[in-house]
């Protein structure tokens, strides 16, 4: 799944870091989904669409 | 490299894994060398001896314990999902390891694995995907 979290959050200025402690993750987390290594669960997808005030298509894409 | 390979680098549940695992491991140690030389230095036989050779295995137990309850107290899902994966992986190479020599003595008349080879396969096994998992998050910019 490809998501535009890296942009969402350059756009806001936010560090890994800052992201990491408003979705109460670690920063290891929050790199491994921007990289794509890994695919949040339906509840942290939630958690990060809130903190972008976004929906949760509108920062992750199906890959087709 | 942050000595605390996979399990939780930083989390709360990941500093009390590391906590219990030292406590275990420190544990064991201790008791192997006593035990070890309790045996050396007292002739026993029968239930004793049995009883005071198991007695290094109960923090190695507690080790399992702890890795389980480490999967149940960490809230991060990712660094869930690499304490799982490194524990599959190991179980995976264990299960192998025992299956294989069940075949070569069945068949083969191949002998038995020597003792600790289980433990040495499980923790190693282990303990290389940890490092493996680490190297390949730092090669995807995680510093």
């Amino acid at each position: 799944m490809h998501n535009r979290l890296k942009a969402l959050r350059a756009e806001r200025g936010w560090s890994q870091q800052l992201l990491a402690e408003k979705l109460e993750v670690s920063r290891q987390s929050v790199n491994a989904i921007e990289t794509g290594r890994y695919d949040p669960s339906l509840p942290l997808a939630f958690k990060i669409a809130r903190a972008f005030r976004k929906s949760i298509e509108e920062i992750f894409v199906e890959e087709r | 490299m942050h000595w605390s390979i996979g399990c939780g680098r930083g989390s709360a549940a990941g500093k009390r894994y590391l906590r219990r695992l030292l406590i275990a491991w420190s544990l064991y140690v201790l008791l192997l060398i006593l035990c070890l030389e309790l045996v050396k230095k007292v002739p026993m036989h029968g239930w004793v001896l049995y009883a005071v050779a198991v007695i290094p295995a109960l923090p190695v137990l507690a080790v399992l314990a702890v890795m389980g309850l480490y999967l149940q107290e960490e809230t991060d899902e990712y660094l869930r999902m690499l304490a799982m994966r490194s524990l599959m992986i190991a179980s995976g190479a264990l299960l192998g390891t025992i299956v294989v020599n069940d075949f070569l003595r069945a068949i083969a008349h191949g002998s038995a694995l020597g003792p600790f080879v289980c433990f040495i396969v499980f923790f190693g096994t282990y303990g290389v995907t940890q490092i493996a998992q680490e190297m390949a998050a730092r090669g995807a910019g995680d510093a």
